[in-house]
This record gives structure tokens, C-alpha cells and sequence, in this order.
């Protein structure tokens, strides 16, 4: 692989700049600006004048777009956070947007001490996560390089009648799945949460295959030549050349499990298996939505999420830009 | 080839996985490995040798109760009993899957809307056979709710009706007596609309009827008129004489119905002493919080809001109950109950187990912990008078509902009770916000009802 030349269009930096430069005064409303090529960053021309304007006004703009998108996406996260710290007499009291005064844990306390605590679902949901990861990445990955690199006869035709299984919706699934498992005395076990996903996922191999088709030929030649097998291969050569979309995959596969409440719902019955979505949905009852409780429920579930983004976010900006720079 | 390191390391990864896997700190299941210790399920009791019964609810606050309910029952019939705790949110979309898979609990809980459908596929089983006393010593309005074709389908567990929350001190100051609450539609005015007018206020202090009111910045509201099935529009109409449905079939498009919706209606339009119903159509608990801030001074309401009202008001002004609003025909309130039905299609060992679970939760004995704990009324006549001390504890004087009781408008019942509300609702939420008269929209949406409920 080689990298690009980054230097921007024309890469003509060797001529200094004064030779080209035009005068160095204000020169800047509206005249020529027949610049033919990028002037590096050498000597700039001060800005004077609409220019500065313009660039100020241009970056206010941004800035203005930004903090309101900003505002708009962080808003309920904020509610959410606030509404669990605030206690359950002062939201009844005075109202929702009510700053907490004083701040109290007695929600996050509540939810972990009474008997169906939320220690439960944390356990069962990270366990359910980790194993549905696991799975999944394993067998994408197999699927996915059998479905680039290796040839059969139906490959495509499988490749896109599996495909074509992501336009079904899950609720249409939900029915016969869980007679099936209830006939085979599944239901309300952990096999149940997990067995519908773990063996792949559909939209993780359409993405590893798109990756896994473009690996050069060369390599996985030179490997095989000299003595490597096709585990040896996956292993050594496939999963490190595409760490970064693998990754993208793992944040996906977790926080998409992470949430998901239909099928936990349908599939388990009592506090046993209960996963934190439910539980949190279980907290409101017939006549009292039980709002602090249940922001305090779902702030938590979102903690280890954000702290996943912010530790993986490095990768997550760098495959972003990965995949568009092909 | 496969380093050996290689392999003894996915081994114990796979073996790690396995063993963590399939592991609920809350009580070893079927599939836990290797069972802890069997006390902590998700609750009920253990310690008899006849076999397990299960008993399913969706009110969190009703588990401590029945804990110590069957706790007793184990000590003296030695049938176990384990609780489910199903929440109401998804209370209705897990039973038909189970009783569908044939894994429906042995006991559980029912309403008057959803019976009937169970009913009529023969998964209940009949009270009247299995407690052949009982009917007399429950509450007659929720028997009556639950009797039909000749049999009595579930053992009455706990029941409410209506009564009005008051702010002691707003009521006070501006002269109003609560107890005295009546309204008349065919009237020019009425003790209802003169007491919502005093109690209602705007940012300036103003009445509705004074010159310079302003709607938009109320401060204050005098009663709490929204499209609210079981506190407002049940018993509302009940009072001016209109009946919601006759066998089945909608009938609130009466006369008597219309101009009982259209005073609702006013109330909160022409008359301006109830918040406007683009707040409460969206917001159930719109009202109950205006209250617990002192914001309005009459809610009519159940007793499934003491507890939040009392948590939530705390000590921040004095409250107490008065009797519903009375009509032309009376002060009707609506009862809604919930019972215990039994799995008639459990299997034949547990059926034992089962009529013997359902004599205790009709028995006196077996209700006392729902009453002294505070969850609701009692079934049980003679358990109520512990619910209402457990609430002079706390300052409130709750047989209001009990007398209220006395007097009911019938709840919602029949096959697809739940199927003709959810059609007609939207209608109704359209007339109380004032974009349909009446007179239109009440016609259409009983049709619309029976439509939804003849599918």
C-alpha cells in the first residue's frame, strides 16, 4: 500500500512565493485573482477588508449551525442526566426542567438496592453483549472472506438472497421465532437472547466482503507460498489489513445489542434474564411513569457507551475517513 | 498447525466464555450453572413439598404484599409460590404469546377490559366452582364486573374508584366547599363551574369572567376536565345519565352523552378553569403534577395516585379527598377492580394447587397484606378498614372511595374493550380540545368504536 501524496494540488512549493506574489497591499475587493496554483504556506497576505469579513462571518456561520446541531443532539442526554440527579419531590414539585438543588443520588441508589435491582440486567446484558461480539465477528469474518475470496458455484446468488434478509423487519420475525424456541424449551434462557444474532450478522458481512474483495492479490499470494493456511491467513494477514472497519463493526455490534429491547422483552419473562432496556421500561407502572427513576435508569445505560465512543474514537474518525477515501 | 499455545489459549477463552455465559447473579435458573443457593428468586415463597405454583402481576408495588401473603400460604397448604413480575407496559403483549405457548402462569392478574377474550376461549376457570362462597364477601361492583354467562371469572384482588384530591389550602382562601361539587349541563352555571372560577387564576391575579383575563398565562386551574377515561369521562357521564355501552355495543352518543362531553369540553374552553388539552390529551400525568406543585386546586382521580400525590407533595401544603362531582343523577364513580384468575389449562397436578391458591387470595387473610401495605383496596369487605387506617397514618382520610363505590358506572368489559377505546379516544381527544363540537365528534366515535370492536 502506498500512501498519498498529501500535499495539496500542483504541489509547485518549491518556487518561492515572492515571485509570484502579487502586491502586498489591500488588494483584496474583488480584484484578479488569477492565482493558477496553491500558494503554500509561506508568506500570506494579510486580510484586510470584505475578506475578513467574509472569513469571519463565514466562520460564524459554522460555528452558529454547529452549537445549535450540538444543542439539538445533546439536549435530551443532558435532560436525562438532570432528571436522574434531581429527587423524586422536588420533579414532583416543581416541575421537569427544575435544576436539581441539590443534586442527589437517591435514584441510582434506588435502582440498585431495591430486590430487582439493575444489578442483574448489567450482568446479564454485558454477558449477552460479549458473547453476541464474539460470535458475530468470528463468523462474519469467515463468511465474509468466503464470500470475497473464495469461489463456489451460488456464492453470489447466496451473497445476495442473504442480503436480502436485512429487509425483513424484525417484528415480522419475532412470532415465529419465538414459537420456535418456546417448542424447543428455550424461552426465558440465555441461549435465547443470543442465538437469533450470534452467528452472524448480514450487514457485517456485506461490509467486511466490500473490504475483504479489495485486498491486494499479492500478499495473500506471498502468504500462501509460503506455507500458510486459510486460518493462518484470516488470522495473520486479513483482520490486522482491516482493523479499522472491524472495529467500526465491534462499536456497531455493541451498541446496537446494547439497546435492543424487542426481542429481550418477547423472549424473557421475570428478573432473571432481564436485560437493562427492559428493566428500565419495567420501572414505569400502570399510573406512574416514575420519570426519575427511569432517567436514572437510562443515563446509566448510556454511561458505558460513551465511554466506549471515547475511548474507540480515534478509530472511529479514522475508518469514517477510510472508507470514504476509496 | 496449530501451536499448542495457540490452542490451550482458545480453549480457556472458549471455556472462560462458557462458563460466564449463561450466569444471572439473580438466581440460578434452568440454565445457570451450578445452582446458588435457591432463596433468592425473583421473589415469592419456598420451604413446601407439594410443588411450585406461579403467580404473575405487573404492579411492582404489590410484590412485598403478596410475599407476605404467600408466605403464609406456604406455611399452611405447602404449595410454593413464585412471582412474575410482568410490567404493565408489556403486561398485555406477553400474555396471549404465553398462554399461547401453553406457558401462562398458574395465578395472575386480569382486568375487566382484556377478561372476556380470555374467557371466551375457555382459559379461565370459574370462581363459582372453585370458591363456591366467595361472591359474597368480595366487593359487590367488582363482582358484578366479573360476573358473566352465570359465572364469576376471577377472585377480586384489589379495586378503586373516584374520588376529588383537593388543596386544602387554595379551596380555604378562596371559599369554596368541596364537598359540595355539583354540575348540571342544561344549566347556566352550576357549584362546579363557580368553584372553578374562584380557584382559577391568571399570571395577574385575574378570574376567568373578569375583564383583561388572560387564557395563555394562567397560574392556577380550579378542576382537572380531560379526555381521562376512568376519572373524568366514566363518571361523568354516568352522572348525567348516559351509559357507555349496552352489552357490548357503544351507547354514549346519547343526548345525555352529548351534552355531558360538550360540558367537559367547556370546561376547559369556554369556561377556562382546566388546562388545555394540548397539554393533557399527551400527557397522563400532566394534571397529578400540576397538583403536587399547588398549581391546581380540585383533581379528581383514584386512589392509584395516593401514593404519588403523598410522595410527591411531601410537606409542601395540605391536601384531602372529598367525593366526586355529582351529576343530575347522582355522584357516580367508575370501579374498576382487578382479580386473580386461574389457568384452566394448566396441568391436572397443578389444578389442586391452584384452587387452593385462589380460595387464600379471596380470603381475608390472604388480602390483609395488600391493605396494610397501602397498594389499593382490598376485594375482601372486611380487610378494607386496614387500607383506609394505614392512610389516617398519613393524614388522609380515604373512605371517600368506598363510598363512592357504592354507586358505580360501569368500566369498560366485552371481547375488544381495548380495541373500541384505542378507536374512539382519538376522537374524544379532538372534542376536548375543541376542534369537533360535540355533537359531531361523539356520534363518530361510538361508530368508529363499534366498528374497531365488531373486527
Amino acid at each position: 500500500m502506498t500512501a498519498q501524496d498529501p500535499s495539496p494540488a500542483g504541489g509547485h512549493g518549491t518556487r518561492p512565493a515572492d515571485e509570484r506574489s502579487a502586491p502586498a497591499d489591500g488588494g483584496g475587493s474583488g480584484g484578479r485573482d488569477h492565482r493558477r496554483t496553491a500558494r503554500p504556506s509561506g508568506r500570506r497576505r494579510p486580510l484586510t477588508g470584505s475578506l475578513l469579513a467574509r472569513r469571519v462571518l463565514g466562520h460564524g456561520a459554522t460555528y452558529l449551525v454547529l452549537i445549535v446541531a450540538a444543542a439539538l443532539t445533546l439536549g435530551p442526554f443532558l435532560f436525562s442526566v438532570m432528571t436522574a440527579l434531581t429527587s423524586t419531590t422536588q420533579f414532583a414539585q416543581e416541575g421537569p426542567l427544575s435544576l436539581p438543588a441539590p443534586p442527589v443520588l437517591d435514584n441510582v441508589i434506588a435502582l440498585f438496592s431495591s430486590e430487582d435491582g439493575f444489578v442483574t440486567p448489567v450482568a446479564v446484558t454485558v454477558q449477552m453483549v460479549a458473547v453476541i461480539l464474539t460470535g458475530q465477528m468470528v463468523f462474519s469474518v469467515l463468511a465474509a472472506y468466503a464470500f470475497a475470496q473464495l469461489r463456489f458455484p451460488g456464492r453470489d446468488l447466496l451473497f445476495w438472497v442473504y442480503i436480502a434478509t436485512l429487509m425483513v423487519p424484525q417484528v415480522v420475525v419475532v412470532v415465529p421465532l419465538y414459537l420456535m424456541l418456546s417448542e424447543i424449551g428455550l424461552r426465558n434462557t440465555f441461549w435465547a437472547l443470543v442465538l437469533p444474532f450470534v452467528l452472524g450478522s448480514p450487514y457485517a458481512i456485506f461490509l467486511l466482503r466490500e473490504k475483504f474483495r479489495c485486498m491486494p492479490s499479492e500478499l495473500m499470494d506471498a502468504m500462501r507460498i509460503d506455507g500458510a493456511g486459510t486460518l493462518r491467513l484470516l488470522w495473520h494477514l486479513v483482520v490486522p489489513l482491516n482493523r479499522p472497519i472491524i472495529v467500526t463493526l465491534v462499536l456497531i455490534t455493541v451498541v446496537t445489542h446494547w439497546n435492543s429491547f424487542m426481542w429481550p422483552m418477547v423472549i424473557t419473562s421475570g428478573p432473571e434474564w432481564r436485560v437493562i432496556t427492559v428493566a428500565t421500561s419495567a420501572l414505569q407502572s400502570q399510573y406512574n411513569n416514575n420519570w426519575t427513576l427511569v432517567m436514572a435508569g437510562t443515563t446509566l445505560a448510556m454511561l458505558p457507551l460513551v465511554i466506549l465512543m471515547i475511548v474507540f474514537q480515534k478509530q472511529i474518525t479514522r475508518s469514517v475517513g477510510d472508507a470514504t477515501l476509496r | 498447525m496449530l501451536k499448542r499455545r495457540t490452542l490451550l489459549s482458545s480453549f480457556a477463552a472458549a471455556g472462560l466464555l462458557g462458563t460466564a455465559a449463561a450466569c444471572s447473579p439473580s438466581g440460578g435458573g434452568d440454565s445457570g450453572s451450578g445452582g446458588e443457593g435457591g432463596g433468592s428468586d425473583a421473589g415469592g415463597s419456598s420451604g413446601g413439598d407439594k410443588g411450585t405454583l406461579t403467580f404473575r402481576l405487573w404492579d411492582e408495588n404489590a410484590v412485598a404484599a403478596y410475599e407476605e401473603s404467600f408466605a403464609a400460604f406456604t406455611e399452611q397448604s405447602g404449595w410454593n409460590v413464585k412471582i412474575d413480575v410482568v410490567p404493565w407496559a408489556d403486561y398485555w403483549t406477553r400474555l396471549p404469546l404465553d398462554v399461547a405457548s401453553g406457558d401462562a402462569a398458574d395465578v395472575y392478574w386480569m382486568n375487566s377490559a382484556n377478561y372476556v377474550l380470555y374467557k371466551d376461549s375457555g382459559d379461565l376457570l370459574d370462581i363459582n366452582e372453585v370458591v363456591p362462597d366467595g361472591a359474597s364477601q368480595w366487593e359487590k361492583a367488582v363482582v358484578d364486573l366479573y360476573s358473566r354467562d352465570g359465572g364469576l371469572w376471577g377472585v377480586p384482588q384489589i379495586w378503586d374508584s373516584i374520588a376529588v384530591f383537593y388543596n386544602k389550602a387554595l379551596v380555604e382562601e378562596a371559599r369554596v366547599d368541596p364537598s359540595a361539587l355539583a354540575f348540571d349541563p342544561a344549566a347556566d352555571t352550576d357549584s362546579l363551574r363557580e368553584a372553578g372560577q374562584k380557584l382559577t387564576v391568571d399570571g395577574e391575579g385575574r378570574h376567568p369572567g373578569e375583564d383583561g383575563f388572560d387564557v395563555d398565562s394562567r397560574a392556577q386551574f380550579g378542576f382537572n376536565s380531560q379526555a381521562d377515561r376512568q376519572a373524568i369521562i366514566g363518571p361523568m357521564l354516568a352522572s348525567n345519565g348516559a351509559q357507555w355501552q349496552d352489552e357490548d355495543v357503544y351507547t354514549f352518543a346519547s343526548p345525555e352523552g352529548i351534552e355531558a362531553f360538550q360540558y367537559m369540553a367547556d370546561l376547559i374552553n369556554v369556561e377556562n378553569i382546566a388546562p388545555s388539552a394540548a397539554d393533557t390529551n399527551e400527557n397522563g400525568d400532566f394534571t397529578r403534577d400540576l397538583f403536587t406543585q399547588g398549581k391546581l386546586a380540585l383533581f379528581q382521580s383514584g386512589p392509584y395516585n395516593l401514593l404519588p400525590v403523598s410522595d410527591g407533595v411531601a410537606d409542601s401544603f395540605e391536601w384531602a379527598l372529598a367525593a366526586p362531582v355529582a351529576g343530575p343523577d347522582g355522584a357516580k364513580s367508575l370501579v374498576h377492580g382487578v382479580v386473580a384468575v386461574g389457568n384452566a389449562k394448566a396441568d391436572d397436578e397443578q389444578q389442586a394447587g391452584i384452587a387452593e391458591l385462589l380460595t387464600w387470595l379471596g380470603s381475608k387473610d390472604g388480602q390483609l397484606p395488600l391493605a396494610e401495605q397501602g397498594v389499593s383496596f382490598p376485594g375482601h369487605v372486611d380487610a378494607q378498614d386496614a387500607y383506609i387506617e394505614f392512610w389516617k397514618g398519613k393524614g388522609v382520610d380515604v373512605s371517600v372511595f368506598v363510598e363512592a363505590a357504592k354507586n358505580p358506572a360501569e368500566a369498560d368489559t366485552g371481547a375488544r374493550a381495548n380495541a373500541g377505546l384505542t378507536a374512539a379516544m382519538p376522537i374524544f381527544q379532538e372534542v376536548f380540545i375543541g376542534r369537533l363540537s360535540a355533537a359531531d365528534g361523539i356520534p363518530q366515535a361510538q361508530e368508529e368504536g363499534n366498528a374497531a370492536m365488531a373486527e
